[in-house]
């Protein structure tokens, strides 16, 4: 095998500058760049104080977190797994986390309650997220909004990654 | 209804495995390799489209409690491939312009990775958490944009018969290079991953050195005894290939140990295994066959079912998905262009390289599951990545063909012609089976230049045997570029010996053989023919003794896509073609049969033609054309007093001429007048004789109307015609 001066000089120039980029985004990175909070996972809410087809004991809220990007579904508590991953791969709500503000919304079409009604109504959730439990406010469209607390559980041990 | 688990998986294999087989048959339909079409169908089995559309009977077939036990199949699938990736890498590909190959291929690596360390400084705040360190983040981002795949590299090479030329043996070079060292950066991804910093990751880094040593060392040595036990038993027993899964698995779980993962010791075993012939083949013929149209499909389902489209669901994350597919593209190209321009190569063929480096497939889709399972890529950061590597998989074949079409690659390839003359005529002569079609080959020889002698001024007349290699699995290790090239060989070797058997021995030179890959014969030989401007395709045929579908097969689409003149050769293992036979019926098909016979009665001294009329009942046989008239003008008196034409009475034309080729030794027909009607058939009449004809048969078809068999040899100097010695 054999290099030439040239290649071996580009070579060399060019390993010297990715190492050095390298060391230098990382540097930057780890310093300057702080990824969100992780807080993929489900929330157990206490829900007779919730308004219209809300209303129940207790709702699961479902939470996917990609980085800053939220996906997620409202289920009843009492959902079987089957249901759960149902809702997992058809996600109800869409919403951000900005710091620890988090935002969801969308159409709670995985309760029973909110689809016998003919035009199922926008759920809008706002909350704060601290260790392990999420507060905030929950509004249903066309209701008053309303205060919730969710804490979070350990996902039932059988369901997939 | 609730299944056992063991039920409910077995019915999700059944699924995964047709839908795979059907999507990838699709993409094979397509031009693309069938590993994409298994992607994509694991991609519809979940939430991607199945779930989206039908969540409830997705989420019931594919129960929470049995996605497990399909990571378990997968992940068997994966390590069982990643041995059979690691066996078929072969130091063959290294030998060939390495230095240029170590400088591409890194530098091909360098620039994506540099520029997806740049990409993580802008996605880790937005798509990664906390519990992920930036740095293992930008390792990780930065392995996945520099990736190659080298299976699905190679294939696509082989299928393009690239594997030979300049183009092709600097590719695979590379992307073997690359494999390793992308593979090796995965690794410190990992270790990184797992410790979340590189200090942390400095005892994982050491153990993986030492344990390459020992493999590549004390390793090596032991696997070394097995290709003399080969070599005597001449089989693998199944203790033997025991022993060497035994192994495969030991050495997954010691990297596992380590701290990299189970893949890296699969993929190790592989690489580290004898590179015998023999050996190699049939270990991997033994592998391959389950591991990869059982446990592979369930692996890109398992990848599918977390492959969730319906995550970017907003402008920002699809402008996002674009951005992670042009940094992952012009990374891998600029850096494979430029270090390839730098190494000498031309510019032309520093784009071609680039694209083919640009491949990801397969590959990228192991590394981005690990990602995902070690939590170090989000779901949405894993689903652009998948659409990345698909986009750049899919891409590869067409912007090749638009860069560089296959036509100029070959010409740059370095086999000089032995006689790079112009030829004046070329005949194109499919063939299936060398040492079987011997008279096929003789009769083109007859057509093309008879007895006669050679002249060194002249133009030379040609015969292109052509020998197709179909390749059934486009992942299986039959179509790796090394056994490609030895099925290539043993068929050069076969059509060698057919050359040398033509008499006489100034004309063996005439014939120069084509062999190339291709799944579809009758496709390539249309290319081929259109390629290299053909005037005559010869075709055998084996008529079917119990099938009134006559042309199903090969020949028959031969005969409706290729863009020039064909003939169809029924065998009677006839050793003379001495007296011809030319039933005459006015069309063009005849026409062409008229003009190939004639070009034999000029080619050769013995040869006598008999153009048999026929006259039925009250109809009068029917009229010569005036082209027919034409050509006769044209010919020398010594062909012309070497034809006759009697008119025969006749009840049935078809009998007579059956009759007629008792004493023929070739009964030259055109196809009828319902050719084309039909594609099954060549008409009615052609079909008959291909049954009833007691000589061996050429059937005539022909397409093009303005083309001339027999200007060439009127045109040789010595040949006068009757008109000109009238003037």
């Amino acid at each position: 095998m054999k290099f030439n001066l040239k290649s071996l000089a580009f070579y060399g120039g060019a390993i010297g500058f990715v190492v050095a980029l390298f060391s230098f985004a990382t540097a930057y990175g780890e310093a300057n760049l702080k990824a969100p909070n992780k807080l993929e996972g489900q929330y157990r809410i206490a829900a007779q104080s919730l308004p219209g087809c809300l209303k129940a004991d207790a709702l699961i809220l479902t939470i996917q977190q990609s980085g800053i990007y939220l996906s997620g579904s409202l289920l009843s508590a009492d959902e079987t797994s089957k249901t759960l991953t149902a809702s997992k791969k058809k996600s109800s709500l869409t919403g951000m986390l900005d710091r620890d503000q988090l935002t969801l919304s969308g159409v709670p079409s995985h309760l029973d309650e909110c689809l016998k009604i003919p035009q199922v109504p926008k759920v809008q959730i706002q909350s704060t997220v601290t260790e392990g439990a999420i507060k905030g406010k929950i509004r249903l469209e066309s209701e008053a909004e309303a205060d919730f607390v969710g804490r979070r559980e350990a996902p039932p041990e059988a369901q997939a990654k | 209804m609730h299944f056992d688990p063991v039920v409910q998986v077995l019915i999700q294999v059944l699924i995964i495995i047709g839908l795979s087989r059907l999507m990838g048959l699709a993409f094979r339909r397509i031009k693309q390799p069938l590993v994409i079409g298994e992607i994509v169908a694991g991609i519809m089995l979940g939430p991607s489209l199945f779930g989206a559309i039908a969540p409830d009977t997705a989420a019931a077939l594919f129960t929470p409690e049995t996605i497990p036990y399909l990571g378990v199949l997968s992940q068997i699938g994966l390590i069982f491939f990643m041995f059979l990736i690691g066996l078929e890498l072969d130091p063959k590909y290294l030998k060939k312009g390495l230095d240029v190959a170590v400088l591409v291929s890194h530098v091909s690596i360098l620039v994506p990775f540099s520029l997806g360390t740049l990409l993580a400084l802008l996605l880790y705040p937005q798509v990664s958490n906390n519990g992920v360190s930036f740095t293992a983040f930008a390792l990780f981002l930065g392995a996945a944009m520099s990736i190659t795949a080298f299976p699905v590299l190679a294939r696509i090479i082989t299928e393009n018969n690239l594997q030979n030329s300049r183009l092709g043996t600097l590719a695979l070079t590379c992307a073997a290079v690359d494999d390793v060292t992308a593979w090796c950066l995965l690794a410190l991804a990992i270790a990184v991953t797992r410790t979340n910093s590189m200090a942390g990751a400095l005892p994982t880094i050491v153990e993986s050195i030492i344990y390459i040593g020992l493999m590549a060392t004390v390793g090596r040595k032991l696997l070394g005894y097995l290709p003399s036990y080969y070599d005597r038993a001449r089989k693998l027993n199944q203790t033997v290939v025991a022993l060497i899964y035994m192994g495969v698995v030991i050495s997954a779980l010691i990297t596992e140990l380590i701290g990299i993962h189970l893949i890296f010791g699969a993929f190790l075993f592989g690489a580290v295994m004898p590179k015998h012939e023999g050996l190699t083949r049939e270990l991997a013929q033994k592998t391959e066959d389950f591991v990869l149209t059982f446990l592979l499909p369930i692996f890109f389902a398992y990848s599918g079912l977390r492959t969730q489209i319906g995550l970017l669901n907003s402008p920002t994350l699809w402008t996002l998905c674009l951005i992670v597919v042009a940094v992952a593209i012009v990374g891998k190209y600029f850096g494979t262009y430029v270090a390839a321009r730098v190494s000498g190569i031309d510019k032309r063929e520093s784009a071609a390289l680039a694209w083919l480096m640009n491949t990801r497939g397969l590959t990228e889709l192991i590394v981005l599951n690990i990602g995902l399972s070690l939590g170090v890529i989000s779901p949405l950061l894993f689903t652009m990545l998948v659409i990345m590597a698909l986009v750049t998989t899919f891409m590869t074949s067409p912007l090749l063909e638009l860069t560089y079409p296959k036509q100029q690659i070959r010409q740059n390839s370095a086999e000089p012609a032995v006689d790079d003359r112009e030829p004046s005529y070329r005949i194109l002569v499919p063939i299936a089976n060398p040492s079987s079609q011997r008279g096929l080959i003789q009769l083109a020889m007859a057509i093309a230049v008879g007895n006669v002698s050679l002249q060194p001024q002249h133009k030379p007349a040609i015969v292109s045997p052509l020998s197709l290699i179909q390749l059934n699995e486009d992942y299986g290790y039959e179509s790796t570029p090394v056994e490609a090239d030895r099925l290539i060989a043993q068929r050069q070797m076969q059509l060698d010996e057919l050359v040398q058997s033509i008499e006489p021995p100034e004309h063996q030179s005439l014939v120069r053989p084509i062999i190339q890959v291709s799944n579809d014969v009758a496709r390539a030989t249309a290319q081929i023919a259109s390629r290299d401007q053909v005037d005559l395709v010869l075709v055998g045929w084996h008529r079917p003794a119990f099938s009134s579908n006559r042309l199903g097969g090969r020949v028959g689409q031969i005969l409706s896509t290729s863009p020039v003149d064909v003939a169809v050769y029924v065998d009677r293992q006839t050793t003379k073609l001495d007296s011809l036979l030319l039933p005459y019926v006015s069309n063009v098909h005849t026409d062409l049969g008229l003009e190939l016979a004639l070009r034999m009665l000029i080619n050769r001294e013995n040869s006598h033609l008999t153009i048999l009329r026929m006259a039925t009942g009250d109809q009068p046989p029917s009229e010569l054309s005036y082209e027919f008239y034409n050509l006769m003008e044209r010919l020398p008196q010594n062909v012309v007093d070497r034809i006759s034409m009697p008119i025969v009475e006749a009840e049935s034309p078809i009998l007579a001429v059956v009759d007629a080729s008792r004493m023929a030794d070739l009964t030259i027909a055109g196809a009828s007048r319902e050719w084309g009607l039909d594609r099954q058939t060549l008409g009615r009449y052609a079909d008959e004789l291909a049954v009833r004809c007691r000589s061996s048969l050429l059937i005539t078809r022909r397409y093009n109307q303005v083309a001339s068999h027999l200007n060439s040899v009127l045109e040789s100097p010595g040949i006068e015609s009757m008109s000109g010695r009238e003037s």
